[in-house]
C-alpha cells in the first residue's frame, strides 16, 4: 500500500456548483504535498474530502485502503488522515492548552495514562511543553497553531492535512509552524499535505499540485513548477522572489540554471561562477 | 497641506496596575502630504497601538498627536471631527461589514459624517471606483461576496470617508497571491491619484519595498528606523539581527558581498538585485 | 483583564486547592445549609471563625474578602435596619416612633453573620477552583442523570466551549467596536433608543463572526473523533484521595461541634 491518499476520478459539487472535476491525485507514505491554487480553486473542498468531511459526488478517495464514503470507516480514517485549519482559535476546545490535546484521546476512549503518554509526546513534539498549563488564549497566533498541530498529534496519524495554517500568523510564527511541520515530515514520516498561498512554503515541498478552476492544473516537483514564472501568474500565482531574480539573472545572459528555487542554491551557484571568472 | 506629527508618544495599558505593560513610548516623527509610508515590525513591536493612537483610538499616556498643527486630544468635542482626518483600516477589516447591502455599508461612514444623500451617493461611487468593485456587487449583500471582494467593500467603506491620511493594518493578511496583488495596486493608485498620505502596515517587507517610498521600523515599542525605503535597507544587517525579515534579495546580496561579489546591498527589488549582480559579473571579466 | 477563563481563581496549592473540586462543591454547599439551619448568634459566630480559619489556609488576605463583601452591604444594612426595628421585644432604646429592641439587634446581628458567611463561603469555591474544575464537578455529580436521558456529558462540553471562547468573543468585540468607531459610529452619547440602535453595527457583525467560529469549530472537533459523549474518557479524571476524606471527616466534626453550641446556647 504505498498510496496512503487516493483520489479516483473524484467530482464535487455543491447544488448546481462544480468545484472539482475528475480529480486524480495520490500521495504516497511520508511525502510532503503542496497544493496552490487562487481562492476558490478548489482546494479546501479537496482537503475535506480527504478525511470523509465531504464525500465525493462521483469518483472515490481512499484513505490507506479505506473508502471514505463508507461511513463505519470513519473513525478510523480520521484517526489516519488528521486536520489542521487556517483560523488556530476556531480549531482549539479546551481551555488549557494539555486539556485541549487531550480531547482527541478522549474521544477516542483511550485510558487516561495513554491519554497522558500521547499528550506529552505531542507537546514536545511541537516545542510547548513550557506551555502545557496555559490557557490558549494567552498564546501568540503561531503557538496557537502549534496546540492545533498537537491535538491532531495525539491522535498518533500518518497523514496530516494543512488548510493554510500560517495564513494568519506573522513572520515568526509563521517560519516556527513551518520547522514544525517539516520536521513531522522528516523525522516521524508523517505524510504532509500543506495548502499554502506562500510560494516559499511550497518550494520545501517534494511535490506541488495546482488547482485551477476544480481541476489539476500542475502537478510536478517545485523546480519544474516555479521555473515558468508565466505559467504562475497565469495561475494567478506568483514565484518565489530567488526564483525571480534568476530569471532576470538568466535575462541578462548569466548563465544560471532556471530551475533556483532556494536562495542558498543561487548565492552558491553565483559564488561558484565568481570563483571560476576570477 | 495636512501633516501628521507625533511629538515624544507612549502608550502603556493598564497604567498604574500590577500588570501595567508599556506598549509604546519615546515616538516623534512627521508624515509629510503625500508619503507611501510602510510600518514595519514584529508582533508586539507597538506598530498597532500606534496606529490606533493616530486616528484617536486610544490616547496617548504621553505626548500628543498632531493634525495640522491641533492636538487632537485638545479638545474633546472636536476629537470625532479630527479622528475622521485620519481614515483607519483595521486588520480583517471585513468582519465590519453589517449592512444589507454593499451600498449601505460603504455609506455607513459618510452618513456618520453627517453629509446629504447626493454627496452620500457620489462618495460611495468614488470610493467603490478606487476599490475597483464593479456597480452589481453594490445591491449585494456583504456576506454574499468573496474574501477578497469583502475586504475590498470594506477599505472601501473607510476611504468614502474621504481621510487626508489612510493607515491600513496589514490589509492582505489571508488573501491569496493575486488578492494582495489586487489590493495592493488599488492603494498605489489611490495614492497616486490622490497624492494623499498612506500607511501601511505590513509584514511583508518585499511589499513594503515594493510600495512604499518611506519605511518605519519599530522594535520593543520604539522607533528604530523612520527613512526612505533605500537608507533604512542600508542597515539590512542590523534589521536582521533585531530578528525582522529582511526582503528575499537583500539577504541574497548581504550573502554575496559577505561572501566577496561587489554588489550593492541597500537594494530590494528582484530586477535591481539583477542589475547590480549583472554589473558586478562585467566588472570581473572585465 | 476580564478573564472570565479563570474567574475569580486565585492561583496556589493550599490544602484547600488541592481537594477534588466535587469535595469542595458539595462542602461549600453542605455549609450553606447548615447556616440556615442554625439559629443562634453564637453559632454565626463559630461559622465565621470556621471560614476565616478556611481562608487562613488558603492564605487570602482578609483585605481581598472585605473588598468582596463590598458591594452586599446595602443588603446586610437593609436586612439589619428591618430586624432591628420591627422586631417586638425588650426596648433598648427608641426615638420618635421607633424603638429598637434587645431581640431585634440579635436578629440583626445574626442576619448579617449570616449573609456575610453565605458569600465568604461561595466565594472561597471560586477563589479555590477554576471554572472549568467546577465544570468536570457539575459533570461527574450529575453523572447518574444521564440515565435518566439528561445529556450531562453535552451540557459539560458547551459549558466548556463558552468558557474557551469568552475571552475571545470580548477580544473581538473589542476590535469591531474600534473598526466601527474609526467609521464613526457614535457609541457613546445619545438617549437609550439611539444608543441601542448603535449596537446594531456590533452585534451583527459579532453574531456572524460567533456562527462562523461555531461552524469551524464543529468540523474541527469532527475531525477529532469527538461524536458526542459518549465512549470518552478524560485526561485528568477526577479522583477521591485521602486528603479529600480527612477534609469531609474535619468539616464533619466542626459541624457537630457547632450544633452542639447551638444547644448550650439555648
Amino acid at each position: 500500500m504505498d498510496n496512503l491518499i487516493r483520489f479516483e476520478n473524484v467530482s464535487f459539487s455543491y447544488g448546481t456548483n462544480k468545484v472539482l472535476e475528475n480529480i486524480d491525485l495520490t500521495a504516497g507514505e511520508g511525502e510532503f504535498l503542496a497544493v496552490l491554487g487562487y481562492n476558490g480553486s478548489g482546494k479546501s473542498t479537496l482537503a475535506k474530502l480527504i478525511n470523509g468531511i465531504l464525500v465525493p459526488t462521483s469518483g472515490k478517495v481512499y484513505v490507506d485502503g479505506m473508502d471514505t464514503s463508507d461511513e463505519t470507516k470513519l473513525a478510523d480514517i480520521r484517526k489516519t488522515a488528521g486536520m489542521v485549519f487556517q483560523n488556530p482559535d476556531n480549531q482549539i476546545v479546551a481551555t488549557i492548552v494539555e486539556e485541549d490535546i487531550a480531547f482527541a484521546p478522549e474521544n477516542l476512549g483511550l485510558d487516561p495514562s495513554e491519554i497522558r503518554t500521547r499528550v506529552d509526546d505531542a507537546i514536545r513534539a511541537v516545542g510547548l511543553e513550557k506551555h502545557i498549563k496555559d490557557a490558549p488564549h494567552k498564546l501568540s497566533g503561531g503557538q496557537k497553531q502549534r496546540v492545533a498541530i498537537a491535538g491532531v498529534l495525539a491522535m498518533q496519524p500518518r497523514c496530516i492535512i494543512l488548510d493554510e495554517p500560517t495564513a494568519m500568523l506573522d513572520p515568526k510564527g509563521r517560519s516556527l509552524v513551518m520547522g514544525v511541520i517539516e520536521r513531522l515530515n522528516r523525522e516521524k514520516g508523517i505524510t504532509i499535505i500543506l495548502i499554502t498561498h506562500f510560494m516559499e512554503e511550497a518550494a520545501l515541498a517534494d511535490r506541488i499540485v495546482i488547482l485551477s478552476d476544480g481541476k489539476i492544473a500542475e502537478n510536478g516537483t517545485p523546480r519544474q513548477v516555479f521555473s515558468d514564472r508565466e505559467r504562475m501568474i497565469s495561475l494567478g500565482l506568483e514565484v518565489p522572489p530567488v526564483t525571480e531574480l534568476t530569471l532576470d539573472l538568466i535575462g541578462n545572459g548569466l548563465p544560471l540554471e532556471k530551475d533556483i528555487i532556494h536562495p542558498e542554491e543561487l548565492t552558491e551557484a553565483l559564488i561558484k561562477m565568481k570563483e571560476a571568472a576570477v | 497641506m495636512s501633516t501628521l506629527r507625533l511629538d515624544n508618544v507612549g502608550f502603556t495599558y493598564q497604567k498604574g496596575m500590577p500588570d501595567e505593560k508599556t506598549a509604546v513610548s519615546g515616538v516623534s516623527l512627521t508624515f509629510e502630504e503625500g508619503d507611501f509610508v510602510g510600518i514595519i515590525g514584529h508582533t508586539g513591536s507597538g506598530k498597532s497601538t500606534l496606529i490606533q493612537m493616530l486616528n484617536g483610538l486610544l490616547k496617548p499616556t504621553t505626548g500628543s498627536v498632531y493634525i495640522d498643527g491641533d492636538d487632537i486630544w485638545d479638545d474633546k468635542s472636536k476629537l470625532r471631527e479630527k479622528r475622521f482626518k485620519v481614515g483607519l483600516v483595521l486588520q480583517y477589516p471585513e468582519y465590519q461589514l453589517f449592512e444589507e447591502t454593499v451600498r449601505k455599508d460603504i455609506a455607513f461612514g459618510p452618513k456618520n459624517l453627517g453629509l446629504s444623500d447626493e454627496e452620500i451617493d457620489s462618495r460611495v461611487r468614488e470610493a467603490a471606483g478606487f476599490l475597483r468593485i464593479p456597480e452589481k456587487l453594490l445591491d449585494r449583500s456583504p456576506f454574499d461576496l468573496s474574501g477578497g471582494e469583502k475586504r475590498r467593500a470594506a477599505i472601501a467603506g473607510v476611504l468614502a470617508m474621504r481621510p487626508e491620511v489612510l493607515v491600513l493594518d496589514e490589509p492582505t493578511a489571508g488573501l491569496d497571491p493575486r488578492g494582495r496583488r489586487d489590493i495592493l495596486d488599488v492603494i498605489k493608485n489611490y495614492h497616486e491619484a490622490e497624492k494623499k498620505t498612506v500607511i501601511l502596515v505590513s509584514h511583508s517587507m518585499d511589499d513594503v519595498a515594493r510600495y512604499a517610498n518611506k519605511v518605519l521600523v519599530m522594535n520593543n515599542g520604539t522607533l528604530l528606523y523612520y527613512d526612505s525605503v533605500g537608507e533604512v535597507f542600508k542597515h539590512a544587517l542590523e534589521l536582521r539581527e533585531t530578528g525582522l525579515n529582511i526582503p528575499t534579495v537583500t539577504g541574497i546580496l548581504l550573502t554575496l558581498r559577505e561572501r566577496g561579489l561587489d554588489v550593492d546591498t541597500d537594494i530590494y527589488t528582484p530586477a535591481a538585485a539583477a542589475q547590480t549582480i549583472t554589473d558586478a559579473f562585467r566588472g570581473i571579466s572585465g | 483583564m476580564r478573564d472570565i477563563t479563570l474567574g475569580q481563581y486565585i492561583n496556589g496549592d493550599s490544602v484547600i486547592h488541592r481537594l477534588d473540586p466535587r469535595v469542595r462543591l458539595i462542602l461549600t454547599l453542605a455549609y450553606i445549609v447548615i447556616l440556615f439551619m442554625f439559629n443562634t448568634l453564637l453559632q454565626m459566630v463559630l461559622a465565621l471563625v470556621m471560614i476565616l480559619l478556611a481562608y487562613a489556609l488558603v492564605k487570602i488576605p482578609v483585605k481581598m474578602l472585605l473588598k468582596s463583601l463590598k458591594p452586599i452591604i446595602p443588603i446586610i444594612l437593609f436586612t439589619s435596619v428591618l430586624n432591628m426595628f420591627f422586631i417586638k421585644g425588650d426596648v433598648v432604646f427608641s426615638f420618635w416612633k421607633i424603638a429598637v429592641t434587645k431581640q431585634g439587634l440579635y436578629y440583626a446581628a445574626m442576619m448579617s453573620l449570616r449573609v456575610i458567611c453565605l458569600l465568604a463561603g461561595s466565594s472561597l469555591l471560586t477563589y479555590t477552583s477554576t471554572p472549568i474544575q467546577l465544570t468536570s464537578a457539575l459533570e461527574s455529580l450529575f453523572k447518574p442523570l444521564s440515565k435518566l436521558g439528561l445529556p450531562v456529558n453535552d451540557l459539560a462540553m458547551m459549558m466548556t466551549i463558552a468558557l474557551r471562547f469568552i475571552p475571545t468573543l470580548l477580544e473581538e468585540t473589542d476590535k469591531i467596536m474600534a473598526a466601527q468607531k474609526s467609521r464613526g459610529a457614535n457609541l457613546d452619547t445619545g438617549n437609550f433608543i439611539q444608543r441601542a440602535k448603535a449596537l446594531t453595527p456590533i452585534l451583527i457583525p459579532l453574531f456572524v463572526s460567533a456562527f462562523r467560529r461555531a461552524d469551524e469549530l464543529a468540523l474541527a472537533m469532527e475531525c477529532r473523533c469527538y461524536n458526542g459523549g459518549e465512549g470518552r474518557t478524560r485526561l485528568n479524571a477526577l479522583k477521591i484521595r485521602r486528603l479529600d476524606y480527612i477534609a469531609v471527616a474535619v468539616f464533619t466534626v466542626c459541624c457537630v461541634l457547632l450544633f452542639m453550641a447551638g444547644r448550650l446556647a439555648v
